[in-house]
Parts: C-alpha cells; sequence; structure tokens
C-alpha cells in the first residue's frame, strides 16, 4: 500500500474522533450529579472546600471552555488526572488496557478456534447431522445473552463444582513482574508456571462467555462463504488438477472462503478490544469496560472521556488493520 | 487400432427437488488415439456432464449410474472413486469454459502450474519445477513469463487467462486434453487465436483432443471426427467430413441449417424450432421426435443407433435406408 493512501485514511480519522470527543464530552457533561458532591461523599466539608475543590479540577469554567481545553490537552497527549484516582488518568487506563486485551485474545483465539474447523466441516458435510447441531448450536450461541450465559458457568463450575474461581484474573498470592501486564504472557516470560495455570484458570469462564458469542456468528459466516466457495468453478477445475482433497479444501476452498470471515473476526476484535462491560463486570474482570463504568458512577469526567476515546481509537485501529489484512489475503483488492 | 477412450452405456442422473435430470442417458462414444473429436449439441445436451463424469467430478447429488468409462484399458466408473483420481490432471486433464471462473483468483499462476507438476511429477528440485512452469507458460504463449509468474489471474486479459488455463492443464503432459468450450467466452477475434494455439499444441505434444463446442464451424475446421448431443444421448457420430455433408440425424441437419456460411450468404438461416425437452421423465421415444419435421409411427418407441457408413452411424429410423428423405428439407 501506497504511503499516501495510509495518510489519507489517518486524516479521514481526524472529524471522526473529533466526533466522538464531542458525544462523550456532552454526555458525560449532561449526566446529573456533581462530582465534587460524590468526592465529598458524606465528610463535612464547607462550601468553600467544595469550591476550591471545583476549581482544581476546572469545573469553574463553562462547558465550551471545558471541551476546547479537553481537546488542547488530548492533542498534546494529556488526557488530565482522575478525580477518583488522583493520578493521570493514562496511567489508570494502561493499567487496566492489558486485563481486556489478555481476554480479547483468549476469547478471539476460543472463537476462531471452534468456528473455523466446525464452519468448514458444516460446509462440507452440509445437511447431515453434524451441520444441524452446529447450526443450532451457533443460533443459540447468537441469541444467548452473555451475562446470562456467564452466570450459569459461574454457578455450575465455581459455585456448584468448584473447579473454577469466580472472579479475578488470578490470585492475589500469585502476582508476577509486571512485564506487558497480560499475566499470561508475563508469566511465561519469568517462567512461572503455576502463575500461568492459575492466570488460565482465571480466564477460561469469562474468555469462554465472549468467544461463544463470537464464535456463533464467526461459523455461521465460515460455512456460508465455504458452500459458495465449493461451487466455483476454480474449485472444479483445482479437483481436475489431480491434487489431495486435503489441498484442495485447505488451500483452494478455505483460502478464498476466510475473505468475509477475516472482516467479520477483524469488527469482533474491535468490538471485543473496547471491553465487554457485561462479560467484565459479571467476572470481575479488572479491564477496560469496568474502569470506564467506575468512572461512570463516580462522575470522574476525565477518566470516562479519555477511556471512550480509547476504545474508539482502538476500533479504528483495528479496522485499518482489518483494511491491510484484507489486501493481503484477496489479491484484487487494492487499497 | 484400439480406442483411448471408451464410454458405454453411460448414464448420469442428477435427482433434483423436480424430479430426476436424466443429464447424461445412454451415452456411447469411442476417442481415438491421437484425434481430435468434436463433441457439439445445444447447451444442456450432456456435453460438460458426460465428460465430468469420466473425470470422476460429476458434484453430488449428482451421479454416474450404470455404463463403463474405459482409460487405455482401465475401468474408471466401477466402484474405486481411486481410478479416475490417479488420471485426473496426469493423463486426462479438463480445461474449463471460462477461465476467468476456473482460475484461483488467490493464487498466483505460477504457482498454480507449479501445483499440478508437484502433484504428479515433480522431479528432481523446486528449481527444476520451476523451470518446467516457465516453459509452460512460454509454450502456451504467455509473453515476458518470468514477470508473469508472480501475476494473479485478474491481472491477465481473457484470452491469456486461457492461455493461462492450458498451461496448468497441460503441465504435466497429459495423453487426453478434454477442452469444454475453450473459446465460448472469448471474443470473435481472440477465438481463433485460441483454437490455433489448440491445434499447435495437439501436434507438439501429440495429444488426444476432445473439443466441446457449440459451433460446428469450428469442428468443421478443427475435428477429425465428430459426435453429435442431443437430449443426453449421442444422435450421431462420424468422420467431420461425413457428418456435414451427409448428415444423418435431423438434429444435425437442423444444426448445418443453423450455422451460417460466409460463402453462402445467399442461404436463409433456419433455425430448430421448439426447445429441447426436459431432461425429467423423458419417453421411450425418440428425443427429438417433437422437434422433428419428419416424424412417423416409427419414431415413438426408442431408437438405437443406426449405422449409415463405415465409421458414421446415426439414432434415425432413417438412417442408412432412405438418405434422400432425412435430407428432404435441405434448402435448394
Ligand atoms: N448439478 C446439477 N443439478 C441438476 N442438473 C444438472 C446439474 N448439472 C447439470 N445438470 C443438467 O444436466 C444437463 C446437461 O448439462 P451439461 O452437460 O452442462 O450441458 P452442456 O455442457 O451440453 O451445455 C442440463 O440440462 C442440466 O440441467
Ligand atoms: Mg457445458
Amino acid at each position: 500500500m501506497r504511503f499516501g493512501v495510509v495518510l489519507e485514511r489517518l486524516a479521514q480519522l481526524i472529524p471522526v474522533l473529533f466526533g466522538v470527543c464531542l458525544v462523550v464530552f456532552l454526555m458525560v457533561t449532561l449526566t446529573p450529579g456533581d462530582p465534587v458532591e460524590i468526592m465529598l461523599g458524606n465528610e463535612r466539608s464547607t462550601p468553600e472546600q467544595a469550591e476550591e475543590l471545583r476549581r482544581q479540577m476546572g469545573l469553574h469554567l463553562p462547558p465550551h471552555e471545558r471541551f476546547f481545553a479537553f481537546i488542547g490537552n488530548a492533542v498534546t497527549g494529556d488526557f488530565g488526572r482522575s478525580f477518583f484516582h488522583r493520578r493521570p488518568v493514562i496511567e489508570v487506563i494502561a493499567e487496566r488496557l492489558p486485563a481486556t486485551l489478555e481476554l480479547t485474545i483468549v476469547a478471539m483465539t476460543i472463537a476462531l478456534g471452534l468456528a473455523i474447523p466446525l464452519g468448514i466441516l458444516a460446509a462440507l458435510k452440509r445437511g447431515s447431522w453434524l451441520d444441524r447441531v452446529a447450526t443450532m448450536v451457533s443460533l443459540a450461541g447468537v441469541s444467548m445473552p452473555g451475562f446470562w450465559f456467564g452466570i450459569m458457568l459461574i454457578m455450575l463450575f465455581a459455585v456448584h463444582l468448584g473447579w473454577m474461581p469466580v472472579s479475578g484474573r488470578v490470585d492475589y498470592a500469585l502476582e508476577v513482574p509486571r512485564l506487558t501486564g497480560m499475566i499470561l504472557f508475563d508469566s511465561l516470560a519469568h517462567g512461572r508456571f503455576d502463575t500461568f495455570r492459575d492466570a488460565l484458570h482465571h480466564i477460561l469462564m469469562p474468555a469462554l462467555t465472549l468467544g461463544l458469542a463470537m464464535s456463533a456468528l464467526l461459523m455461521r459466516v465460515t460455512r456460508a462463504s465455504m458452500i459458495e466457495v465449493l461451487q466455483q468453478d476454480y474449485i472444479l477445475f483445482a479437483e481436475a488438477k489431480g491434487i489431495g482433497r486435503a489441498r484442495l479444501i485447505l488451500r483452494h476452498g478455505l483460502r478464498n472462503a476466510l475473505i468475509p470471515t477475516v472482516t467479520v473476526a477483524a469488527l469482533e476484535t474491535g468490538y471485543l478490544l473496547g471491553g465487554n462491560t457485561i462479560v467484565e463486570t459479571v467476572f470481575g474482570w479488572p479491564g477496560l469496560a469496568r474502569v470506564i463504568v467506575e468512572g461512570i458512577f463516580s462522575r470522574d469526567y476525565p477518566l470516562v472521556q479519555a477511556g471512550v476515546l480509547v476504545i474508539a481509537l482502538i476500533y479504528v485501529g483495528v479496522n485499518f488493520v482489518a483494511d491491510l489484512l484484507y489486501t493481503l489475503i484477496n489479491p484484487r483488492v487494492k487499497l | 487400432m484400439s480406442a483411448l477412450l471408451t464410454i458405454r452405456g453411460l448414464a448420469t442422473h442428477f435427482p433434483t427437488q423436480l424430479g430426476l435430470v436424466k443429464a447424461v442417458d445412454g451415452v456411447d462414444l469411442d476417442v481415438m488415439p491421437g484425434e481430435c473429436l468434436g463433441v457439439v449439441g445445444e447447451s444442456g445436451s450432456g456435453k460438460s456432464v458426460t465428460f465430468l463424469s469420466v473425470l470422476g467430478l460429476v458434484r453430488a447429488p449428482g451421479r454416474v449410474v450404470a455404463g463403463s468409462i474405459r482409460f487405455d484399458g482401465q475401468e474408471l466408473a466401477g466402484p474405486d472413486p481411486r481410478a479416475a483420481r490417479a488420471l485426473r490432471g496426469r493423463a486426462i486433464a479438463v480445461t474449463l469454459q471460462d477461465a476467468g471462473t476456473a482460475l484461483n483468483p488467490s493464487m498466483t499462476v505460477g504457482n498454480q502450474i507449479l501445483e499440478s507438476l508437484g502433484a504428479h511429477d515433480p522431479g528432481p528440485s523446486a528449481a527444476d519445477r520451476r523451470r518446467r512452469a516457465l516453459d509452460m507458460l512460454r509454450l502456451v504463449g504467455i509473453p515476458e513469463p518470468e514477470t508473469r509468474f508472480e501475476d494473479f489471474p485478474h491481472q491477465f486479459s481473457g484470452g491469456m487467462r486461457q492461455r493461462v488455463m492450458l498451461a496448468i492443464a497441460l503441465a504435466c503432459r497429459p495423453r487426453l486434453l478434454i477442452a469444454d468450450e475453450p473459446t465460448s467466452a472469448l471474443d470473435v477475434t481472440i477465438q481463433a487465436q485460441v483454437l490455433d494455439l489448440l491445434a499447435e499444441l495437439r501436434a507438439r505434444l501429440g495429444m488426444t483432443v476432445v473439443l466441446i463446442t457449440h459451433d460446428l464451424g469450428v469442428v468443421a475446421e478443427h475435428c477429425d471426427r465428430v459426435a453429435v448431443m442431443y437430449a443426453g444421448q449421442v444422435v450421431e457420430c462420424g468422420p467431420t467430413r461425413q457428418v456435414i455433408d451427409l448428415p444423418s440425424h435431423p438434429y444435425t441437419r437442423g444444426l448445418l441449417d443453423s450455422t451460417p456460411d460466409l460463402s453462402r450468404l445467399d442461404r436463409k438461416l433456419r433455425p430448430i424450432e421448439g426447445q429441447v425437452p426436459e431432461l425429467i421423465a423423458l419417453g421411450a421415444h425418440c428425443r427429438f421426435r417433437d422437434r422433428c419435421g419428419l416424424a412417423e409411427p416409427r419414431c415413438d418407441s426408442a431408437v438405437a443407433m443406426r449405422a449409415v457408413d463405415e465409421g458414421h452411424s446415426a439414432r434415425c429410423v432413417r438412417a442408412g435406408e432412405d438418405q434422400r428423405s432425412v435430407r428432404a428439407g435441405e434448402t435448394p
């Protein structure tokens, strides 16, 4: 891809991100509730103290001035300080992002690991019992609410059977030195297999909850696209060349059938990276979505604004990467 | 001389929601070593399905339900699908009608040739395979093969794609090439080039060719013998010259009358009235009866192939007995 096209794409992002900032700012500002009151809470405080705090947090300024100050600072990479955590919001977000990232990677691995083989099998054995079961399961997966499935998993495997931890990322006794913030990776890097096992135990149920829901759509897309591809003339022509069946299905069939799957997977990854509020809440997963929800409850304006902006950035970033990937797997498309 | 490919009583049926489609229903054909056999007929007459059956490539739910297919003495229509599989691409190759859809869009043409070689004739090394693949591109007349090697199919023009498809099909030097309508998807100016290339390759590689087409003009120019198909059956078969000069089936006659001839512009073209019958629930009667101007009571029962001359036969009750009556419809 040409460099000019990349620049053009990036330039197109500016109005999008500005729009995102404006909408988030308006929503935060229009939400009832005063952050100062929430911060002071039950503590006895004088109106002077409250006024002083308001001034510190910049809340004495009129809304439009606050908005442009926020934009101006954001451009220079300064997203302000969290009211609640009393440190730069970017620090708070950076701390939580790896948890979401880790959950996304594991969930997507589960989703693709189930969806692609099942999609291929269902397409090859169209109309068989396997196809029907896979279609039914995926329909259930699409329509099943994530929180319900998550709670069911917790009830069965954590509460009833006691096989799985109820919430969190890792047993507190087992913290490992932070490298990337992704515990699975860090523990492996430090050779701490006990921690790795424990973290894997923790991530399994939330990742399964997200992954199964994602795999349902991915499987249906893979199946439909595989069925279509297998009817193409080039499959017949390749078969007439006398190549083996595995090569025919994978190299000629799947390779072409994956094009729509990759597109959907990229969209889903962008969505997952924003953090899933329900799953992070149900499983007590300290990720990006949870920190934003906490920020909303404490009227932590800077945290919420920066958090949503980061999600928007990730989403457009992932889609950009998806476009690049798309040109790689589909030689007919040029950016 | 014994035939390279012998088809006897071939029947290939497709169960559909409307009923059983008898796409091929009792086809007998011989392909002699070294010859070019033309197979003509309107679209839907079963030409493609006949030769997909030979390759063992009929798609489910379609199935070869009866008959024998012998290639070089070996039975391909038996219960073991490996027999046909072992010959595909190696001894018997095929090109499809539209190279635009027959080439894998996400694979470079070089890799598509290499894949054929790798499957049947890997040779001593990858470098050797690459050299042979380049030779194939050169052989079919692709300019600058080294640079085009890494190109994807969509980067070629229609005529060039047809050549690429030939290069892939012929990579392992098959003894028999089945060219299914090689020119139907091409511009008229390109058609002649591709046919000439095919003739040249046939001579150079000593191949036997089955040329499927619906153009009798192409047959007249390129084929030693011709088989005319109608509604899943061969209705006339013989040396090209004889069949064209002395058509012994009213359908062949009709095809000739509807083929434009530049040397006889005064002649009026006469399309065949009516349509190909539905291939579902066909009666035992002659399949051309309802479109035939010469139908008579004898046509109501099944008609077998009847010899007209040495190596020339037709599936018509009048064939061989009264030539003038078959040709009665001839335009003066
Ligand atoms: N997959 C299929 N399902 C049902 N009928 C088919 C299928 N493939 C081919 N046929 C039928 O077989 C007949 C012959 O087809 P084909 O051999 O492709 O004709 P031709 O090559 O002579 O144009 C057609 O009438 C078509 O309806
Ligand atoms: Mg055809």
